[in-house]
């Protein structure tokens, strides 16, 4: 791992950095903890980041998106240090459908007359169990929600953020919605918030 | 944000609106800031003291605490915390100052979710379904009328939001239970025989108190003297 301090620091590039990349520090941090599921781990993980982008400062472009920028980066240091003991047989399945938009996806959390009210439904939930939900996508799924909804950035960012284009986005974006509900489904009918359709 | 697919599906938009709230919500970044401070300029992070797992110490700064010279800055560094906090207070209360601020900001830019109510009983009704260990808002508040209200936290900590309206202008009125929340910060101002902190940070001024077992904070672009008027109208 690299020293930041075996170069004599460029005052300037940390100016910069602490100007435009420190005020993304609640952003990374917050999905972060998403990812992890664990606070400490998601410090980690983001102190990782920062340092890798702090270190490579000079290469960001003036002017484009230091947000997207740096998610770019968590994401890297998320793969590096957390994915290959995170995958698992089921996830492996779900990855491969997030890469397949065509793929059916027969699910009854797709059953819209089951989900009446839904704001009010899916405001029921804790914040802990979305973001449990979220953490049982695939990756592929899990950052463009991540990106779209919970950060709120565009189509067009979160596409270079996650290298694919922004018609995959648009899709990836919808399936990832639909799988969301579908692991949030038994959780609602448990609690008797929503009725079991017979899919007909 | 709204996405729309060739076939949309008409339960993603209510689902990417309820993902959007979880981006509404703050994360304390002090112990990251700690960590990351230490890493860029060597200095070792001071202990945060809601960290007991001693497997997060920084990566960065292991190697250097073994080093007597970084030790010798280790204890100039303590000094010199200890002289701040001291002065202008603690650690966690500057963040908590930070968070305070960003607050009044996402609230006045709608970036969290309210309550519309129409009085601070109405408010208090709401809280108490809301979660049972949440702290009341004031039972009385002269001179502001409440608009709305809302749960969150602050610096880890479950606080009662309630925005004002002072004159046509938001005021934000933070209450949390003082035993877990109480903190002495800024300028320290009496009036009318209670005491309060006074602090300024992004062009938003705070005006904090302790209360009867309560901490408060009433706070937005506003002089001190029209935060102090409304914070001596508090009474719970």
């Amino acid at each position: 791992m690299d020293d930041p301090r075996t170069d004599e620091p460029q005052a300037d590039a940390l100016a910069r950095f602490r100007e435009e990349a420190w005020p993304n520090l609640p952003a990374l941090l917050r999905v972060a903890i998403i990812l992890t599921g664990d606070t400490h781990q998601a410090e980690d993980l983001v102190q990782e980041a920062m340092m890798r982008a702090y270190r490579h400062i000079e290469t960001f472009d003036a002017g484009t998106n230091m947000k997207a920028w740096l998610m770019t980066i968590l994401r890297r240091v998320h793969i590096d240090l957390y994915r290959k003991a995170s995958r698992s047989v089921e996830s492996g399945s779900l990855e491969a459908m997030a890469h397949n938009p065509a793929a059916p996806l027969d699910t009854q959390a797709d059953d819209v007359a089951a989900w009446t009210e839904p704001d009010e439904l899916l405001g029921r939930f804790s914040d802990q169990e979305i973001e449990d939900a979220l953490r049982a996508l695939p990756d592929a799924m899990r950052w463009v929600l991540l990106l779209v909804d919970v950060e709120q950035m565009s189509v067009d960012e979160a596409a270079r953020t996650l290298d694919v284009a922004p018609g995959t986005i648009k899709s990836r974006a919808s399936r990832a919605r639909a799988l969301l509900r579908e692991r949030l489904l038994p959780l609602a009918q448990r609690r008797g918030w929503i009725c079991t359709s017979t899919g007909g | 944000m709204k996405i729309e697919p060739n076939n949309p599906n008409p339960l993603d938009d209510p689902t990417s609106r309820r993902l959007a709230r979880l981006g509404h919500r703050r994360v304390d970044t002090s112990r990251l800031e700690a960590k990351l401070n230490a890493a860029l300029t060597g200095r070792p992070a001071e202990k945060h003291t809601d960290s007991p797992d001693k497997d997060a110490a920084p990566v960065y700064t292991i190697r250097h605490w073994l080093r007597p010279v970084m030790t010798a800055a280790a204890a100039i560094a303590l000094a010199f915390a200890l002289f701040l906090a001291m002065n202008t207070g603690t650690p966690q209360a500057s963040a908590a100052v930070l968070e305070l601020s960003q607050l009044h900001q996402d609230l006045v830019a709608g970036k969290i979710e309210l309550n519309t109510v129409t009085s601070t009983e109405e408010a208090n009704r709401w809280i108490a379904t809301q979660r049972a260990s949440a702290p009341d808002l004031p039972d009385h508040i002269a001179g502001a009328r409440v608009q709305s209200c809302c749960l969150t936290d602050v610096h880890g900590e479950l606080v009662a939001v309630a925005v004002l309206d002072d004159a046509g202008l938001p005021v934000t009125l933070v209450v949390a239970k003082a035993p877990r929340f109480a903190m002495e910060m800024g300028t320290r101002i009496e009036i009318d025989g209670k005491q309060f902190f006074g602090h300024e940070l992004n062009g938003i001024r705070m005006m904090m108190a302790n209360q009867d077992d309560r901490w408060l904070c009433v706070m937005g672009d506003r002089s001190y003297d029209q935060l102090a008027r409304i914070a001596a109208g508090i009474e719970f």
